[in-house]
């Protein structure tokens, strides 16, 4: 790594480490918190919750987005690009964003979701939620009827 | 695969989502299924979306027109769009829209029955009769529409006095209503006379209903500020400079704040605000003019502000103008259908039910 600054290690559940550029990994709160906590020089912090593949496109968001130089238009087509995922790899991401409490990426999440269902019909939206309709047709109709106003 | 574990996404995910959706959306994804529809429908959850978009929703205005419809405008970028609110089991004919609070919006008809509608979700809740202290026919009736942060409450109040022309003191009785409760319960006597100002509907900041008043002691003007958690009259200071007479006044919300404007007659092309920064501060009241020459000798006053874009809506001679006090600039207001003036208020779009799930008479929509 061409990284001036002191490394950090990330360790995943299974066992797949990650060195980051310290100024990079103390922009999150939980990882700052730890590292006042020990050395981090000769410590690795273990990620319990994370695996190999999600921390992978982790460490790929943060670095591009503190990338120095980096341009408003080069991180919107690199977002872009980047949630290009299924609805479950999304969705490990998020809860790695949770657990790292990093709310931006958190918040590109749910802005993916939300893009995902905007306008779409309400079966594919369940099946981007994994929703099972237990509606009857009767109960369907219904309930539709009931919120008419929503589909005008 | 990755697929097959996490095939159905967490439920905290999903409430997340659904927080940061429109009202309309929402509507459509109670048809989900019907975990979802209770969740979508749960007053609490209907209260915590409100709030999250309460600053940020566009807000809309409802009328009444010269046919008795109601009828909504989307007053986006100068394009004004009516579009009639539409209940299918109800053919009334509304006069008056009398109040207007977290999307739900308080309508009288002729025959002075009240109904709290959500003109969005089109739900809407008739209130039960009740047996006045004075007959409608030959009295004026009043309303206000606000809600009580300490009850939970959405709560009505209405002022009647009799219609008579004469001088003397005139008692006006106050009846308050709780859309909670579904009931009516009689409060008494004012202590202020309000059959000598305009008649109005209140004017709600601050968890409370206002009114301009006269004092039955000195006749003086006062505004007078119903407080929905106490359920009672308080008097909120007024303006050092305003004059005494103040009959030709209005009171109406600016920014948020209580405003009263008026047309002086001696101030041509002119509408004095006067606008109460900090509330219940008398210091605080400041004082502007507009100043635009198509005005004349009009009697303009304040009916609304549209808080985004700095409009107000003035009703100038019975006829509304919209006008922009950042760009000092009026702006016509062409809409297809003929409003009653007086009869106008803004919205915003909201999922509150008019009848917190009792499910009393004219509560379905269907």
């Amino acid at each position: 790594m061409m990284s001036l600054g002191k490394l950090i290690t990330l360790k995943t559940n299974d066992n797949e480490e990650f060195k980051l550029d310290k100024t990079v990994a103390v922009k999150l709160e939980i990882i700052k918190n730890i590292v006042q906590d020990v050395d981090c020089t000769s410590n690795v912090i273990p990620l319990p919750n994370i695996d190999g593949k999600t921390m992978t496109k982790v460490v790929k968001y943060w670095k591009k987005h503190s990338e120095e130089g980096v341009t408003e238009v080069q991180l919107k087509n690199f977002d872009q690009d980047f949630l290009k995922m299924s609805h479950s790899e999304l969705h490990d991401v998020h809860l790695a964003a949770k657990y790292l409490d990093d709310n931006q990426l958190k918040e590109v999440i749910i802005q993916e979701f939300l893009d995902r269902i905007k306008g779409k019909p309400i079966e594919e939206i369940r099946e981007v939620f994994g929703i099972v309709n237990d509606y009857t047709p009767e109960e369907e109709e219904e309930v539709r009827r009931e919120n008419a106003w929503a589909f005008e | 695969m990755a697929m097959s574990k996490a095939k159905y996404l967490p439920e905290e995910l999903i409430i997340d989502i659904f927080y940061r959706l429109p009202v309309k959306s929402i509507g459509r994804c109670r048809c989900l299924s019907k975990h979802w529809r209770n969740f979508l429908s749960d007053p609490q959850f209907i209260k915590l979306h409100f709030n999250l978009h309460a600053h940020t929703q566009e807000e809309k205005l409802i009328i009444v027109t010269w046919l008795c419809e109601l009828h909504t405008i989307t007053l986006s970028h100068d394009i004004l769009i009516s579009t009639k609110v539409d209940f299918q089991q109800l053919t009334h004919n509304w006069i008056s829209v009398a109040g207007s609070c977290n999307g739900l919006v308080l309508v009288i008809d002729r025959e002075n029955v009240q109904f709290l509608i959500n003109p969005t979700t089109l739900e809407y809740h008739k209130f039960p009769v009740f047996d006045w202290a004075l007959p409608p026919k030959t009295s004026c009736y009043m309303y206000g529409l606000g809600y009580d942060i300490v009850s939970d409450d959405y709560k009505v109040v209405s002022l009647s006095y009799r219609d008579t022309n004469n001088e003397f003191m005139s008692n006006t009785y106050v009846d308050l209503y709780s859309v909670r409760k579904s009931h009516w319960e009689t409060l008494g006597i004012s202590p202020y006379d309000h059959s000598l100002t305009d008649r109005a509907s209140g004017v709600l900041v601050n968890g409370a209903l206002h009114w301009l008043a006269c004092r039955t002691f000195e006749y003086s003007t006062a505004i007078a500020a119903f407080d929905l958690s106490a359920d009672k009259f308080l008097e909120v200071p007024g303006p050092i400079d305003l004059q005494d007479n103040c009959f030709m006044c209005n009171l109406a919300t600016l920014k948020g704040c209580l405003c009263i404007s008026t047309s002086l007659p001696r101030d041509i092309n002119t509408v004095t605000f006067w606008i109460m920064k900090e509330y219940g501060v008398k210091e605080s009241w400041t004082k502007f003019k507009i100043i635009e020459p198509s005005l004349d000798d009009s009697l303009s006053t304040l009916l609304c502000s549209i808080t985004d874009d700095d409009d107000v809506l003035l009703d100038v001679d019975e006829e509304w103008v919209i006008y922009n006090l950042k760009e000092n600039r009026r702006k016509d207001l062409l809409i297809d259908v003929n409003p009653i003036t007086h009869e106008a208020r803004t919205f915003v779009d909201s999922l509150v039910s008019p009848y917190f799930g009792n499910e009393t008479e004219g509560s379905c929509i269907v």
